[in-house]
């Protein structure tokens, strides 16, 4: 081994405190981005195979009910590579663990064997022969652990019949299960089950016929037209018009919550990855400025600039290496824990989690790039000097009076404060960079956290300030008003307030949407229109309201006429004009009066469902009776709305705010760790020479861990606001149509943050102190480096 | 072998300073013999150790040439002069600027590592009368041993030139004087051209020629008839 090497390795051990923190910065920065990366990589793949694998159609058509005959000819319309047939039908389910108040699902037909949207039956089998044996899908099984063997009742057609759940199965159609009308997932209050196409026309008189079609495109077909074809083709039977991938509601959200991760696991992490890399160039530049004189002497022994730098290059590659190699393993270990979580969520036959090389060899060469930058900044200032310079100590700065001594207004300082105050004021930069380094400690921890806070807005919004019925009713068809005065007698219900709601296609110039147009009373109490800034909008008879998100989507602004194409038969048209929107959080509302809505679609008082409040003792009454209304198709609670929020979004949030929070707490420790290490190493000297002048432990230790103070004083409120900019500059992408992120940085958030950073401080603080007390005087005085 | 080892013709050199212009060296002429001892004198700011970096190709000169038999070393870009010190010159410092992670042995190694020709790093030790301080570390080694290493460091290579600065200047006399013996015995071993810096006057008696420099230029110049032994020097 060559004499410089060992020197080098010698040296390792000698800096291990620092190099050690530089390495575990490097591996967190590393770290979170191979973990977030490969993740998003691992979920886009497996969505891209799944889709392949189970032929996920491109487009989708309900309708009311159409002979076979007719189906056999759609396979022959121009634009269409294959099609299927289903029957599809929404049914009401019960089950011996089922809570009271009905549960509702949807039945649908099994594919053919090489039919389009395959299932993939994870547990069990499939259903043999006719009659009694369903699939059911993973989420509702495993909301309420049903399994093969399982009995569930479903009522069909008005008659009650019993299935025995025979396997559990995902399907593309399903990665998410949401119930019609709702914003969120919810496995719990609405299942999905297969039966055999014979049996369920059986069931339902569709003997022979169809009520749903689902087809690819053949290469280069346009969607559009193909699906105007499949309308024309089917109107007559009460085609509710064909839509594409982007109106499933499933694929839909998911296709939102991939961008979502990608915003959240791309932004975050890459400032991660940044801050840490601003931080290894912190602190290897100062690390490589303090071996000036050593370098110096290499220099004036013939060594050339290269092999010098070289010789640096090695001591820092150590140092990435090692911190690059943890912290892919971390990204790994992390990855694969955090793809176990999300295989519960997204329902997908596996979610494999793999290491992506490309993300690897970023991650790292941004790691390396910034230390081979930090080294050759320090080594052209060292190498820069002439040695002969450079091996003579620093000439002695030429102190002065702080500033503020010279204002007059700490004229009594003691000298141990005027030292302080003088350091940090001559040396600016290396004042500068050490504040730099610790606010970005403490911006981190503000991104690192302020996700939580992020969902707790949301779901306070949402559930607090939005939804404040206990139960939402639907009926099966519309009613007449009247019958909500049969709801009104239900036990424990305290208020209803009706709704009609109408699917149909919103179009603004060339933009389309699919919604449901909610009709809503005046003045509504049970689910309310509100904006972020919680100012109520009350829904309008003579326009539509709609939500800021659907009006950028249509393109539209107040006072634009807007087309309206009801989804019934028929699909009548007609115009309404954008009154106003409304800058919310969830979703892509559209709402009119309830009475605007009647005149609209020509009813008298017709109603989709209601709003219930209730008294919360008597809920168990109120579920039994709904459950015995032969008019009510669904009934969900908010509850269990609020509890799928948790169960789901939140705890992905929240589990990706960990991993950020625990990341950011190992940054800001080696940040301030680091910091007060190299200013110890620069300062041992002078320290030294006091404390042989006569100071105390006592003083000199004042004296660091004073500057230490100042320093951290001064970065946490520079770091908050750093933080606010790091969150800001992390949720400019989270404006979705599923929600959009609210820059809510609570005080909490701040305090955490803050107090993390004091803490490393103060630890940081007693250990320097230690080594403060153990300084070698004669040593440090001879020895120069 | 050229009878000049070095010469030097109206080298100049000056620095900018807050307080204006300072011309450290001041159209020296000088010439060295190949394996001369010459002992600098003068107070600080002089220009003795402008002088010796200029020899040593630590620092170029703002003017005028320095002939290293016939290179001019003024005219040298940084790679050259890295060169031109790892293959020809040995330095020793007032602070021995020994790399604290190595050992006595790594800090001779070293520079053995890149030198042409070098002795045995065991050997230069040996030299220095080091021989088992070897696998002691710098913070191990009193202030003489330290400039002893430093001393075998410079020699290892068997430089041409050997250029010492204050070698004495941290070290209570009988250590400075052991130092001193282990440079003349060294130098003589490797046939090395020798200046030596000093305030110290008794240490003129040891060398061949002493020069005296004042505000940059040679002001004075004499030859000692023989040179006496470092042992017999006291101050």
């Amino acid at each position: 081994m060559k004499t410089l090497d060992r020197k080098l390795l010698r040296d390792a051990r000698r800096l291990w405190p620092q190099l050690t923190a530089v390495a575990a910065v490097t591996a967190c920065g590393v770290g979170i981005v191979v973990m977030a990366w490969s993740m998003l990589a691992s979920l886009a793949a497996t969505q891209a195979e799944e889709y392949a694998r189970s032929r996920f159609p491109d487009l989708f058509l309900r309708l009311r009910q159409a002979p076979d005959v007719v189906g056999r000819r759609l396979a022959d319309l121009p634009g269409i590579d294959r099609v299927e047939t289903r029957i599809v039908e929404e049914v009401t389910i019960r089950f011996p663990d089922a809570p009271p108040a009905p549960l509702s699902g949807r039945l649908v037909s099994l594919p053919a064997e090489d039919g389009l949207c395959l299932l993939h039956v994870i547990r069990g089998r499939m259903p043999e022969g006719l009659g009694r044996e369903i699939l059911v899908a993973a989420g509702f099984a495993d909301a309420w652990g049903l399994g093969p063997g399982d009995r569930v009742e479903m009522v069909l057609s008005g008659s009650l019949a019993t299935f025995t759940i025979v396997g559990i199965a995902t399907s593309p159609e399903y990665v998410y299960t949401i119930p019609p009308g709702v914003p969120f997932p919810d496995d719990r209050s609405f299942g999905v089950f297969w039966l055999d196409r014979r049996s369920l026309a059986a069931a339902f008189d569709m003997e022979d016929s169809f009520n749903d079609v689902i087809a690819t495109l053949s290469p280069g077909a346009d969607a559009r037209d193909t699906a105007r074809r499949l309308d024309a083709e089917l109107g007559r039977f009460g085609g509710l018009s064909a839509h594409g991938r982007a109106d499933q509601s499933s694929h839909r959200y998911l296709v939102n919550e991939l961008r979502e991760l990608r915003n959240m696991g791309f932004v975050a992490p890459f400032i991660f990855l940044t801050v840490a890399a601003i931080l290894m160039h912190l602190v290897l530049s100062r690390l490589v400025a303090a071996q000036r004189e050593q370098v110096a002497t290499l220099s004036a022994f013939g060594y050339s600039s290269a092999t010098i730098a070289l010789h640096f290059a090695k001591l820092v590659g150590l140092v990435v290496v090692a911190g690059s190699l943890l912290g892919i393993a971390l990204g790994w270990w992390l990855g694969l824990g955090m793809t176990r979580m999300y295989a519960g969520f997204f329902r997908f036959p596996s979610l494999d989690f793999s290491l992506h090389l490309p993300v690897v060899a970023v991650a790292s060469g941004v790691a390396g790039l910034a230390a081979a930058l930090g080294v050759a900044r320090a080594l052209a200032g060292v190498l820069g000097t002439a040695p002969a310079a450079a091996m003579q100590p620093p000439a002695p700065s030429r102190f002065t009076p702080a500033f503020l001594e010279r204002t007059g207004l700490l004229s009594a300082l003691p000298v141990s404060a005027r030292l302080i105050l003088r350091h940090l004021e001559q040396r600016p930069l290396n004042t500068l960079l050490s504040i730099a380094g610790l606010s970005l400690g403490v911006a981190v921890m503000v991104l690192g956290m302020f996700v939580g806070d992020a969902v707790e807005t949301l779901g306070v919004f949402q559930f607090a300030t939005v939804q404040r019925f206990d139960r939402a009713v639907a009926f099966d068809d519309p009613v007449a008003g009247s019958a909500l005065a049969e709801l009104h007698r239900l036990p424990g219900v305290t208020a209803v307030e009706p709704y009609r709601s109408v699917p149909a296609i919103l179009r603004h110039g060339h933009h389309e949407r699919r919604e449901a147009i909610l009709g809503l009373t005046s003045d509504p109490g049970l689910l309310r229109i509100v904006d972020t800034r919680g100012r109520f909008h009350e829904p309008r008879d003579d326009g539509l309201v709609v939500s800021a998100k659907l009006a950028e989507l249509l393109g539209a602004r107040p006072g634009d006429s807007i087309e309206i194409e009801v989804l019934k038969l028929g699909r009548p048209r007609l115009t309404l004009p954008l009154v106003a929107t409304v800058d919310d959080m969830v979703g892509t509302g559209a709402w009119l009066g309830i009475g605007g809505m009647n005149r609209l679609m020509s009813e008298q008082d017709a109603v989709s469902g209601a709003f219930l409040a209730s008294d919360a003792a008597l809920t168990h009454e109120l579920d039994r009776s709904l459950a015995s209304l032969p008019a009510v198709a669904a009934s969900s609670s908010r509850a269990v709305q609020l509890k799928s929020f948790r169960d789901t979004i939140a705890r992905t949030l929240l589990r990706m705010r960990t991993v950020n929070a625990l990341f950011s707490v190992a940054i800001a420790c080696g940040v301030v760790a680091t910091t007060a290490r190299q200013s110890l190493a620069e300062r041992a000297r002078d320290l030294a020479s006091l404390r042989v002048l006569g100071y105390s432990r006592r003083d000199v230790s004042k004296i660091l861990l004073g500057e230490q103070a100042v320093l951290v004083a001064a970065a946490i409120p520079l770091g908050l606001l750093l933080g606010a900019g790091f969150v800001m500059v992390a949720t400019q992408g989270y404006d979705t149509e599923l929600f959009r992120v609210p820059v809510v940085i609570r005080r909490r958030t701040l305090t955490i943050a803050a107090l993390t950073v004091l803490a490393a401080a103060v630890a940081t603080a007693a250990w320097i102190r230690r080594s403060l007390d153990s300084l070698d005087l004669v040593a440090v005085l001879k020895a120069r480096d | 072998m050229p009878a000049r080892a070095f010469s030097l013709r109206g080298v100049t050199k000056r620095y900018t300073t807050g307080a204006g212009e300072v011309r450290a060296l001041d159209g020296v002429d000088l010439d060295l013999a190949p394996g001369e001892f010459v002992v600098l004198l003068g107070p600080s700011g002089s220009g003795k150790s402008t002088l010796l970096n200029v020899l040593g190709g630590l620092d170029s000169p703002t003017a005028g040439r320095v002939l290293f038999h016939d290179h001019d070393l003024a005219t040298d870009d940084e790679t050259a002069r890295t060169a031109y010190r790892r293959d020809h010159v040995g330095f020793v410092f007032q602070f021995y600027n020994l790399l604290p992670a190595l050992t006595a042995l790594e800090n001779v190694a070293i520079v053995a590592e890149i030198a042409p020709e070098p002795m045995p790093s065991e050997e230069a030790l040996a030299l220095v009368g080091l021989a088992d301080r070897a696998g002691h570390f710098p913070a191990e080694l009193s202030g003489g041993e330290q400039q002893r290493v430093a001393v075998a460091r410079a020699i290892v290579k068997r430089p041409a030139v050997l250029l010492c600065d204050e070698p004495t200047g941290a070290l209570d006399a009988r250590t400075g004087v052991v130092v001193l013996e282990a440079i003349a015995r060294v130098a003589t071993a490797v046939g090395a051209t020798t200046v030596l810096i000093t305030h110290n006057a008794c240490i003129a008696a040891m060398a061949d020629r002493v020069l005296t420099m004042s505000d940059g230029r040679i002001v004075a110049e004499r030859t000692n008839p023989t040179r006496a032994a470092p042992s017999s020097l006291r101050w």
